[in-house]
Order: structure tokens, then C-alpha cells, then sequence
């Protein structure tokens, strides 16, 4: 594992050097990105669920298209995997507080009617 | 010809253009998203996130102009796409919570309201109860003070009574001393001796008969405003009838006058004479004669008085045969009584 990633580092290096590489810190944000949005329980949400989907695929494809060397592409799609968790993950979190508003509306509105 | 050529050429070059320029779905669904956006509530709630978007989206169309149709210019679209979505979906985050952060402050507000409401309705139960108390505690004091009041009312009363009834008892019995003092059925007479009143055949008052007749007038007052008095004039015997009754009428109305010259009302006392007709005692014998000479004053309670005057007249007319006009000295006594 640090072989494959100490590889990597060091052809990211190189390639950095001609202009286009993918920093394997954009692969660690991406992969803690995923992580995040699926401790929220984005997977409960069916909309949170489908960008994680796509977070998760696309991750894999740009680590397939580093493999094969072609690093500007996978720097775009893994630039994608990240703009889907960040959404996955804020979709969850947006759901959560709309049902906590929604309770919290609901425990005033009930005080209210329990007074009149 | 020309002009056509060149009209053609250009319309060629326009739709290489519009070929070569036009955005691919990726940027369309991009600006979309951004558009939306900016409506939404991340223009209020999460501006820095919208300038994300938008210049995610400026990369992306930089990236269209630079290389239209490219990959990058897709991938850019794509990314700019979700960053749009996600400053939506922030704002709509952001208002979220400050929608339950303002109605969970209402929810304290609101329980705090109904804290107060109901310490204020405690307050004021306790207040109606310590005035309704206070109300009880005064009711029972007055009728405390009342049942006091009365009772020393009824003590003072019954003690005026006493006082009253003693008074006249010791009336009574002074007078006794004086004069013979009976219970009838007509009411209490009071008997004095014609010989102790009045010189013999005469119906002047004897100065020593005056000193009775005090005691007589203070019997009378302690016993009270509601009696009447009948007083009797009789004889013995001896003599004319016409002049016996004559005799015991004026000596009836010589007490009856002295009485209301002591402040006996004179409204409430009646003079009658008998004559010889009522003898207590033989007229044989001069101890019965003298005790048939006497002037009898009977004291009657006034409804008493008022019943039995005229039945005691009718009877004592009805009894005095011998004596026709007994009736009509009796009821014609109220007229000499004002006289002189």
C-alpha cells in the first residue's frame, strides 16, 4: 500500500514537473469526502444515495485512469467524485435539518393549540 | 452571381461556427443549475458558496471557449453542475437551521409565556382564596360580635325586667301596707277604707288618704303603661239609694282626679259609682258597714280592659236590680270624669 502510494507520489512528482499531474492529497480529500457523506446515512437518501453512487464510480475510474497514465483525465473525473460527495453529503445533511425545522415548527405549533 | 457566393460562404462560416461554438449538454445543465441557484435560498443563506458555483461555472465556459466539446469543458460542466446544486442545497441547509434555531426560541418564549400565564394564574388563585378567607375570618367575627351583642342585649333586657317586675312587686307590697291588695278574675283590686279616704258623707280627700293614694299612683306607674284602672265608689246601707250612689260616684271621681293630679293619665283611668248595691260584707254590723264603705280600684290589662269593661258594667246593671240606673251612672262615668 505505501509502495503503491509512495509510486504514485513519485510520478505525480514527475509529472508535475510537465504541467499536468493528480496529487494523491485530491484522492485522500475525495476518499474522507466519501466517508463523511456515508456516516451521515446518505445512502438512506435516494438522491444522496445516487451521488455517492456516482462519487464512489467515478473515484474508481479516475484511480483507473492514473494507473493507466492518463493523469488530466483523472484529475477531471476524480475532480467530479469530489464535487458529487460534497453534494451527497450536503443533500443528507440538508434533509436532516429540514426534519429537525420541521419538528421543532411543529412542537411550537402543538404548545400553541394546547394553550388555546 | 458574386453577391450569392457570398452569401453562401457566410451562412457556411456561421454554421461552422454555431458547429464548432455551441455549448455541450453538460454546460447547458451547468448554467441551469447556477440560474437556479441564484433564485434559490443560497443567494441569502450561503453566498460564498453561490461565488463557488459561479466560478466553477466560469471555468467551464472558459474551458468551452478555449476547446468547445472537449472533455475538459464537459468534465468542468459537469463539476460546475454540482457545485450549483450544492449552493441550493446549502442555502436550503442554512435556512433549515435557522428555521429551527427561531422556532425553538419561539418554543422557550412561548413555554416561558406559559410559565408566567399560569405563576400569574397561581398568584392570583391565592389572592382570591386569602380574600375569601379574610371575608370568612370577618363574617364569623361580626357574627361573633352579633351573638355577643344579643346575648348582652337579651341579658340587659331580661335585667331590665327583672328590675322592672321587682319594682313593682315592691310597689305592690308598699301598697299592701296600705290598703288590701287582691287577685280577681276583673284584675288586681285594690281595696282602701271609705273611713281612711274621705270625712262621713263627704267625698273631700282626707289629707292622710292622699299619702295612700301616693302609693296607689306609684303601683300604678311601675306597673306599666298598658293598664287601665276602674275605680268604685261604695257605700253601706244606709241612707237613700239616690244619694248613696251620688256619694260613691264623687268619691270615685275625687280619687280619680287626685290620681291624675299625681301624672296618671287620665284616658286610662274610669270613675264609677256603686252606691250600696256590691256590700263586701253584712250592713248589720258596723265593722260590716265600714267595710262596705270603700272605693275599689281595679286594675285590668288594657285588652282585658277593653272586653271586659262594658260585660262588667252590663253584669253589675243586671246584678243591682233594686238599682235601675247602676247601668247608666257606669256608662255615663266617662263624662263626669272630666268634671270638676
Amino acid at each position: 500500500m505505501l509502495r503503491f502510494f509512495s509510486t504514485i507520489a513519485m510520478g505525480a512528482l514527475v509529472v508535475a514537473c510537465g504541467g499536468s499531474s493528480l496529487p494523491p492529497p485530491q484522492v485522500a480529500d475525495t476518499q474522507s469526502s466519501i466517508s463523511a457523506a456515508a456516516a451521515v446515512g446518505a445512502e438512506q437518501h435516494p438522491q444522496a444515495a445516487l451521488h455517492l453512487k456516482m462519487a464512489r464510480d467515478q473515484l474508481r475510474q479516475a484511480q483507473a485512469l492514473m494507473s493507466d497514465g492518463d493523469s488530466d483525465e483523472a484529475r477531471l473525473v476524480l475532480e467530479r467524485a469530489e464535487a458529487d460527495a460534497q453534494l451527497a453529503l450536503m443533500i443528507t445533511r440538508e434533509a436532516v435539518a429540514s426534519n429537525n425545522a420541521r419538528k421543532a415548527q411543529q412542537d411550537v405549533q402543538n404548545l400553541g393549540t394546547r394553550t388555546q | 452571381m458574386k453577391k450569392s457566393y457570398l452569401l453562401c460562404s457566410a451562412l457556411g462560416v456561421l454554421a461552422l461556427a454555431c458547429g464548432a461554438s455551441g455549448p455541450t449538454p453538460e454546460l447547458m445543465d451547468a448554467r441551469r443549475a447556477y440560474d437556479q441557484a441564484r433564485q434559490s435560498n443560497a443567494a441569502t443563506y450561503s453566498p460564498d458558496k453561490l461565488l463557488t458555483a459561479k466560478q466553477a461555472l466560469e471555468r467551464a465556459e472558459a474551458a468551452h471557449q478555449d476547446d468547445a466539446g472537449s472533455f475538459n469543458e464537459k468534465s468542468l460542466a459537469y463539476v460546475a453542475q454540482r457545485k450549483a446544486e450544492l449552493a441550493t442545497v446549502y442555502g436550503d441547509y442554512e435556512k433549515a437551521r435557522r428555521d429551527q434555531t427561531e422556532a425553538e426560541q419561539a418554543y422557550r418564549d412561548r413555554q416561558d409565556q406559559l410559565r408566567r400565564n399560569a405563576e400569574q394564574k397561581a398568584t392570583e388563585a391565592q389572592r382570591s382564596l386569602a380574600i375569601t378567607w379574610d371575608n370568612l375570618s370577618q363574617a364569623k367575627q361580626q357574627l361573633a360580635n352579633q351573638m355577643q351583642k344579643s346575648e348582652a342585649q337579651l341579658a340587659e333586657e331580661r335585667a331590665a325586667r327583672e328590675k322592672a317586675e321587682r319594682a313593682a312587686a315592691d310597689a305592690m307590697a308598699s301598697l299592701a301596707k296600705v290598703a288590701m291588695v287582691k287577685e280577681e278574675s276583673r284584675g288586681t283590686v285594690i281595696t282602701l277604707s271609705g273611713q281612711v279616704l274621705f270625712v262621713t258623707g263627704k267625698s273631700e280627700l282626707l289629707p292622710i288618704a292622699r299619702d295612700k293614694l301616693n302609693e296607689v299612683v306609684r303601683a300604678l306607674k311601675e306597673m306599666g303603661d298598658d293598664k287601665l284602672a276602674l275605680i268604685e265608689g261604695h257605700t253601706d246601707s244606709r241612707g237613700a239609694d239616690d244619694a248613696n250612689m251620688r256619694l260613691s260616684l264623687d268619691r270615685a271621681n275625687a280619687v280619680k282626679d287626685y290620681l291624675v293630679s299625681q301624672g296618671v293619665s287620665a284616658n286610662k283611668l274610669r270613675a264609677v259609682g256603686r252606691g250600696e248595691a256590691s256590700p263586701v260584707a253584712s250592713n248589720d254590723t258596723p265593722e260590716g258597714r265600714a267595710n262596705n264603705r270603700r272605693v275599689e280600684i281595679i286594675i285590668q290589662n288594657t285588652d282585658q280592659a277593653a272586653a271586659g269593661m262594658g260585660g262588667q258594667g252590663a253584669a253589675q246593671g243586671q246584678g243591682s236590680s233594686s238599682n235601675p240606673g247602676g247601668t247608666n251612672m257606669g256608662t255615663g262615668s266617662g263624662a263626669p270624669g272630666g268634671r270638676q
